[in-house]
């Protein structure tokens, strides 16, 4: 039986180093969640994604969201078929086991929303009819951070269903040059087949059992909690957050080989699934000061159990 | 009713020996309380400061007038920015017919600033008066200079030795006071009776043999079991492999690092133990107390 670590062993062998982005899609994957990787251009994000998808043995759907997209164009439409004289559905690119969302602070809010409902009701509603999406079901949304002219800013309320906020920075200097080397005669080919959607099926039900002791999931709340009294902080993270510091910390166990999480589980994953749920004041940009210090401020001003 | 209430530095040490009776102790349940004639009962730090994350004591000593095999009327005092990693009380047959009782307290301060520990107290019938009393120690505080390393470590040096001039010249001006004020109103006016117990015996500071706290801790978890006992143990072989507590394994994996990989496996075991799910933890106890063990043998662990 295949396990998550045949799957990061996959990716690993088409990608080069980002050992987190790999990480944090297996993550995404054990717990049924989403990721958003933040990060410049060509550092492997879409690579990534597509690699995961043919791991598992996925459908692999992208959509480069654009500002004249509409929902209809991610979800589907009903079009009328003059064979049978009726309407029929074509389901968008949403209905699919892994989608990848480029750019998706470039589509208009009305796109953004039938994307972010999706995948919280992981069903879409075209005309009468609601239909499900498949599982296991993740999206994987990229966005660039640097380039804001022209794009819509996602509110924290849509922030919100990410799992994980990833930030994919540059390769090393080694990790560049083994880039050239390998992908500068020959296109890197995702390894497939290397697990079944079976298998992640049984890997998210153990995911679920891995024991989480009552302190570690009050160290997540606490960590969750301490983002709301912070210096700099205009809003804190929401309960979700705790819930996806609880699931991933278990997630976290299970591809570490444990059948239990820590509080290093929780503290490790705090700055990926905090970022993006916590809204700075004005006075941070004021004092110059950098969001990530404060973060991590917060995260070790909370005792471990 | 008039006691006396005396407060000891010694050496440096923030020696909060005191005597203090309380008459006042709530009547109900009064009768259940012991028939304890106390003459001493002081509480004083081995440290008058402390690095945060070190290990330190606090002992609190009690002089009972009698014979007595058990103590448990003594009340523990409360900690603020300290943690209790482990107790240990000993009884000495004093000459004369009295019991000392030392119950020594292994505690670690994780923040900079001040540990304080509130009042020791027993709850007792003195037998002289027949009226139930509060004996009570003073409470403690002990300053809290960060780990040791940094700029705010030097910081804290000169700020404790400015304090330690601040406190010696308002403690020496209190101490003369002390004795001045009294002296002149007992030359002033005829001398009454004074009860048997007014006098304190001078309170000596314990010779004791040095207590291994980690061995404490294995005791206390071993005979308990529960996770109290363990967490303090866990914080114990945290506080030993030179991590602040409130770190995660990992801060004290690195913190220890390859120097002592007894005490790095026990830390391992144990945090399976402490966060592993129930089924497994009998298992993973047994596996602890092998690794303490070996831990143990291995001699004592450098801080």
């Amino acid at each position: 039986m295949a396990t998550p670590a045949d799957v990061r062993n996959a990716i690993a062998a088409t990608i080069v180093g980002q050992r987190e982005v790999v990480d944090a899609l297996i993550l995404a994957l054990l717990a049924d969640g989403h990721v958003l990787l933040e990060g410049m251009p060509g550092v492997a994000k879409t690579l990534a994604c597509r690699a995961l998808a043919a791991a598992v043995g996925g459908d692999f759907k992208r959509v480069q969201f654009t500002p004249d997209l509409l929902p209809s164009d991610i979800v589907g439409t009903r079009i009328y078929d003059q064979r049978i004289g009726e309407f029929r559905i074509v389901r968008g690119p949403l209905f699919a086991n892994i989608v990848l969302a480029d750019e998706i602070n470039r589509a208009p809010a009305k796109v953004q929303s039938a994307l972010l409902e999706g995948m919280q009701e992981r069903r879409a509603t075209i005309g009468p009819d609601t239909l499900v999406f498949p599982r296991p079901f993740a999206v994987l949304a990229t966005m660039n951070p640097f380039d804001a002219d022209g794009t819509y800013a996602l509110p924290l309320a849509q922030l919100d269903r990410f799992l994980l906020n990833v930030r994919v920075g540059y390769p090393s200097l080694a990790d560049e040059r083994e880039i050239v080397a390998r992908f500068a005669a020959a296109e890197a080919v995702p390894l497939t087949g290397v697990a079944t959607l079976d298998d992640v099926a049984r890997w998210q039900r153990e995911v679920r059992a891995v024991h989480l002791d009552d302190r570690v999931r009050d160290y997540a709340v606490d960590l969750t909690r301490a983002t709301r009294d912070a210096r700099y902080v205009a809003s804190g993270a929401s309960p979700r957050a705790a819930l996806a510091l609880a699931i991933l910390a278990r997630a976290f166990a299970y591809l570490a080989g444990r059948a239990f999480a820590v509080p290093d589980d929780v503290r490790e994953l705090a700055p990926s699934v905090l970022r993006h749920r916590i809204a700075f004041d004005h006075r941070l940009a004021l004092d110059g000061g950098d969001p990530e210090a404060v973060l991590a401020g917060i995260i070790a001003g909370v005792p471990a159990p | 009713m008039r006691r006396a209430m005396r407060a000891v530095r010694t050496g440096g040490a923030a020696i909060a020996s005191a005597f203090a009776v309380l008459a006042g102790v709530a009547a109900g349940g009064a009768q259940d309380y012991p028939r304890l004639h106390i003459t001493a009962l002081g509480m004083h730090a081995d440290h008058p400061a402390v690095a945060a994350g070190e290990t330190y004591h606090i002992t609190i000593h009690v002089h009972v007038a009698q014979r007595r095999e058990r103590l448990d009327e003594l009340v523990l005092p409360t900690l603020t920015n300290a943690i209790d990693l482990g107790d240990e009380r000993r009884r000495v047959a004093a000459p004369g017919g009295g019991t000392d009782f030392y119950e020594i307290m292994t505690v670690s301060s994780p923040e900079p600033g001040e540990a304080t520990f509130s009042s020791a107290y027993v709850d007792a019938i003195d037998p002289a008066v027949g009226k139930p009393l509060r004996y009570s120690s003073s409470a403690l505080s002990v300053r809290v200079a960060p780990a040791a390393g940094g700029p705010e470590a030097i910081d804290n040096v000169t700020q404790s030795v400015e304090q330690t001039l601040h406190d010696v010249l308002l403690y020496g001006g209190l101490a003369i006071a002390a004795i001045l004020i009294p002296l002149v109103l007992v030359l002033r006016r005829p001398r009454t009776h004074v009860a048997e117990h007014d006098e304190t015996p001078p309170v000596a500071r314990p010779v004791l043999p040095p207590v291994d706290p980690l061995r404490a801790a294995i005791a206390a978890f071993r005979e308990r079991g529960d996770d109290p006992s363990l967490d303090a143990l866990r914080n114990l072989l945290f506080v030993r492999a030179g991590a602040r507590l409130g770190a995660t394994l990992t801060d004290a994996l690195q913190a220890v690092g390859t120097r002592d990989p007894a005490l790095a496996h026990a830390m391992t075991i144990a945090e399976r133990v402490r966060f592993g799910p129930g089924s497994e933890r009998a298992a993973a106890t047994r596996e602890l107390f092998e690794a303490l063990d070996v831990l143990l043998l291995t001699g004592p662990v450098r801080a």
